[in-house]
């Protein structure tokens, strides 16, 4: 069937929106660690960790530059050898599988808590899995499309429901605004990890972003900007309305500060219930997104055509992830083994890679030079 | 009787005088005579079954014969082709001391003309050299406008079997079709599901031509090119491929046509069949090609850089590629103010989804999470609920299967006792149900509310579409209250995003931000001098709707 419309190629800013959408999708559950060593200075972590990790980033887009039109999957294998190259990218999937298992559960807990009496999280853990493997199971071109739709329907009734919490804010939970312990801060930046992650995407997307007037690193400082906006409206939400020892203490803070809101005329009432129907999208989007990462870089690094065999072949790995992470010391586990590959991805083996294909091509140049 | 004794007698006297064995020798050469008969009867059944299969050799091939020069013969072929066809007419005449020969069809063919412009001049005629070839008779004898020489015998009949005159002169190995075609139609009427209040009030028909006209009339531009093609392989029905040369998108007119010819089916009746033929998602319930009975949203379609297509019989024209703003569009929406066509826009998208969500999202509150509603209205809702003794997905289903078998009733009965089936379904059964205490009467509302948001799409099909997606939503609301109905949402959006119509997205500009400039005739319409451009959705040559 011919196809007259072109649908391997993105604009910035659906990379921007893409981006966006993974860090905004999931942050639910992901503010503990972060309070808990930031305390009254999470504000300035969160601001901390989004600058680190913009950074992060900022080196993969021009990692990404210097192989155009190819993904991490394709020229890693090339610049490090076959079996580094691809334990590098395996690193990649190995991370966003643990994250998307850790997300899955942490979801599952929260829609079931706050929906169903009696309904087990496996089903409602499956019914966003199968979900998810039908929009992976399409083309790029409509899970772009999705991605969009998404991310114009939900996010603004969503933010918007976020914001009607502000009717609960008290500022002075918020103080002292200023912290005492600088290297807590520090520690609550590098816990940002599970509230930024996602922009790894670049490394797989890049080649499709077409060059116009807008950089993809612009286009990237753009989705980091408004998730950082959001968390921030999180955090001054979480603390504001909770306290900080309440933050820390409550397992689901966002649900309980909107379930908390009333609004005058009790026309609505419930808003966790339509705040989740909102967030819902959004835990959707993300997890698509992670689930089609993780199958076309191993469509990439094994030379398939199509994604799609992977995506069967994770989908029942990530149920099984998320089934096992139901017990709340393999969730801890998840969510520190989530922060540690990742970062490991992100701040170490990333910027190695980095400097080491720098170094060789200055090595290159540099005997070209004596060459000539 | 006295005769035949005497014969008897003489053959008696005979067989007397002629000695026996010359009798046998008699009756033997009588038998061999017999035989001779009977092989020479074979020899002329076998030559004749030669030549017709030589004279279908010579035929190329779809043709069943080819016109000799011999008018006999070839009347003999046209008789036999048309054996048992009654209404074929054959009218012999005489023409400068040739024989000729004029075959049409009886109510088909206007006989007025083929008499006044065919027949007058040729019995006139007294010099047989105008009658030295078919050229010479279309330019020297006839005063018909509509000439065309068949040179082969396929289209000869065909334009009979159109409506068409066949004329056939003695000599000429050739026929000469006479355009005449004049049947009982339907006039050009308004639009029976597309009406406006300002705005043209014509709609197609089913006659091909007058629509080809309808269009035609509304713009004298060249670039409109309309080609013709035969679909089903015996009803041979005429399909009308319509576009604007310099603005249609490279490749998809050669893609309709690939489309086209790859349809192989005997007969065409319905533009819906053609529909079916060409789209890319035939088990998909909503409709991927935009069928309209107005000439000028036809038209304006042509002018965004789509393609029509224009089934003889079918009183719709197709346009492809189809989107789904342009399915929630209609002609009404450019006669109003643009502020006021915003709004009725935007209530369709609502309408759309509550046509959709409305039964589920009922099940969903009541079943699974009646908190979401003010505590006053919860409590009422549990007191209507306590009378009835069904949980709320039975509620719905035993009100759906009402509602669809009350459509169905109104579709089927008389038109004049339609608007008494529907009191008695609205009024009569929409009461007694909620008295009888099978369904509460909140969910009576709620159904009602779903069919009008139904009803408000301008595209029919897009309707059905709506009442078919139901059922499943209300079952995943039966499961899994609001979060299953947002995972039956999340993937009808996955399956609206997948839906491919010719290779464009289904879902247009919308809900694309590289196609923002799409949306001033999207969600909202914006006044006609903002729209300066084409949409980008549909890929015309030509962005830019001034300066041409």
């Amino acid at each position: 069937m011919a196809n007259l419309e072109v649908k391997t190629r993105m604009s910035p800013l659906q990379l921007a929106i893409v981006i966006a959408i993974l860090m905004m999708g999931i942050s639910g559950h992901v503010m503990e660690p972060i309070m808990e060593a930031g305390g009254h200075g999470t504000w300035l972590a969160v601001l901390a960790g989004a600058a680190l990790f913009y950074g992060a980033a900022w080196l993969m887009i021009k990692l990404g530059e210097l192989f155009p039109d190819e993904s991490f999957a394709e020229y890693l294998p090339r610049v490090l050898g076959r079996w580094p190259g691809g334990a590098v990218v395996w690193l990649f999937v190995f991370a966003t599988f643990l994250w998307s298992g850790f997300a899955l559960q942490g979801v599952s807990r929260e829609i079931t808590f706050f929906m169903f009496d009696r309904t087990p999280f496996e089903v409602v853990e499956a019914g966003m899995l199968l979900v998810c493997v039908y929009c992976c199971l399409q083309d790029w071109g409509t899970i772009l499309r999705v991605i969009q739709f998404v991310f114009i329907t939900a996010l603004p009734p969503w933010l918007f429901l976020l914001a009607v919490s502000l009717l609960r804010f008290r500022f002075i939970n918020l103080l002292p605004l200023w912290p005492e312990d600088a290297a807590g801060v520090a520690a609550g930046a590098l816990h940002c990890w599970n509230l930024f992650q996602g922009y790894e995407c670049v490394l797989l997307l890049l080649p499709l972003v077409y060059r116009g007037n807008v950089r993809p690193a612009k286009a990237v400082a753009g989705a980091f900007a408004l998730a950082t906006g959001v968390f921030l409206l999180r955090v001054v939400l979480d603390i504001g309305v909770l306290t900080l020892e309440g933050a820390k203490n409550s397992s689901f803070p966002m649900l309980t500060i909107v379930r908390t809101v009333e609004i005058p005329g009790t026309f609505l009432e419930r808003l966790d219930t339509y705040f989740l129907a909102f967030w819902m999208q959004g835990i959707f989007a993300s997890l698509t997104l992670a689930l089609y990462m993780m199958a076309q870089s191993l469509a990439l690094l094994y030379r398939f055509a199509d994604h799609r065999p992977f995506v069967l072949a994770l989908a029942p790995a990530l149920f099984i992830l998320g089934d096992a992470a139901h017990h709340v010391r393999v969730f801890e586990w998840l969510r520190t083994a989530t922060e540690w590959s990742g970062l490991a991805f992100s701040l170490g083996v990333m910027p190695l890679v980095y400097a080491l294909v720098l170094w060789r091509r200055r090595s290159r140049d540099a005997g070209q030079g004596k060459g000539t | 009787m006295g005769r035949r004794r005497r014969r008897v007698g003489d053959i008696l006297r005979l067989s007397a005088s002629i000695a026996p064995a010359a009798l046998t020798a008699a009756a033997g050469r009588l038998q061999g005579l017999k035989r001779l008969l009977a092989g020479s009867q074979e020899i002329v059944d076998g030559l004749a079954d030669i030549a017709d299969r030589l004279r279908k050799v010579a035929a190329p091939q779809g043709e069943p014969f080819i016109f000799t020069t011999a008018l006999a013969e070839n009347e003999r072929l046209l008789r036999q082709t048309f054996q048992d066809c009654d209404d074929v007419k054959f009218r012999k005449f005489t023409t400068a001391g040739k024989s000729g020969l004029l075959v049409y069809l009886d109510g088909m063919a206007d006989v007025d003309l083929l008499e006044k412009q065919v027949l007058e001049p040729l019995l006139k005629l007294k010099e047989p050299g105008q009658l030295a070839d078919m050229e010479t008779i279309a330019g020297r004898v006839l005063t018909a406008a509509a000439v065309t020489v068949a040179g082969g015998a396929g289209p000869g009949v065909e334009s009979v079997l159109t409506g068409n005159a066949l004329l056939l002169v003695d000599g000429l190995a050739a026929g000469m079709v006479v355009g005449a075609v004049k049947h009982v139609k339907r006039g050009i009427q308004e639009p029976k599901t597309e009406a406006v209040a300002r705005g043209p009030h014509d709609a197609f028909t089913e006659t091909l031509n007058d629509n080809i006209v309808l269009i035609r009339r509304r713009a004298r531009d060249a670039n409109i090119k309309v080609r013709i093609f035969q679909l089903g392989e015996r009803s041979k029905t005429a399909v009308a491929l319509v576009y604007a040369a310099d603005l249609v998108k490279p490749g998809l007119v050669a893609e309709v046509e690939r489309r086209l010819s790859r349809i192989r089916t005997d007969q065409v009746l319905f533009a819906a069949q053609v529909e079916e033929f060409i789209i890319d998602h035939p088990w998909s319930p909503f409709p991927q090609t935009f069928v309209t009975e107005r000439p000028d949203s036809m038209l304006a379609s042509l002018y965004e850089g789509r393609v029509g297509l224009l089934v003889d019989n079918t009183p719709h024209a197709i346009v492809m590629p189809c989107t789904l703003p342009s399915l929630l569009q209609s002609a009404e929406d450019f006669t109003v103010q643009p502020a006021v066509a915003s709004l009725i826009r935007l209530t369709r998208y609502i309408a759309a989804v509550l046509g959709i969500f409305l039964p589920g999202m009922y099940v969903a509150i009541v079943s699974y999470n009646p908190g979401m509603l003010p505590t006053s209205l919860a409590i009422s809702i549990a007191e209507l609920r306590a009378r009835t003794p069904y949980p709320a997905f039975m509620e719905v289903i035993i009100m759906e299967v009402i509602l669809e078998l009350f459509q169905e009733a109104v579709l089927r009965i008389p038109q004049k006792i339609a608007p008494a089936a529907s009191i008695v379904g609205g009024f009569v059964i929409g009461t007694t149900i909620v008295q009888a205490g099978l369904v509460n009467a909140l969910l009576v509302v709620a159904t009602a509310g779903t069919a009008i948001a139904s009803y408000t799409m301008p595209s029919y099909n897009l309707g059905l579409a709506l009442r078919w997606l139901r059922i499943p939503t209300i079952v995943a609301a039966a499961v899994l209250g609001v979060y299953g109905l947002v995972l039956a949402y999340l993937a009808i959006v996955i399956h609206l995003c997948s839906l491919r119509s010719f290779g464009e997205s289904f879902l247009g500009g919308v809900f694309d931000v590289t196609a923002a400039e799409d949306m001033q005739d999207k969600l909202v319409r914006v006044p006609v001098p903002r729209m300066g451009s084409r949409p980008k959705a549909f890929g015309p040559q030509d962005r830019s709707r001034v300066g041409d």
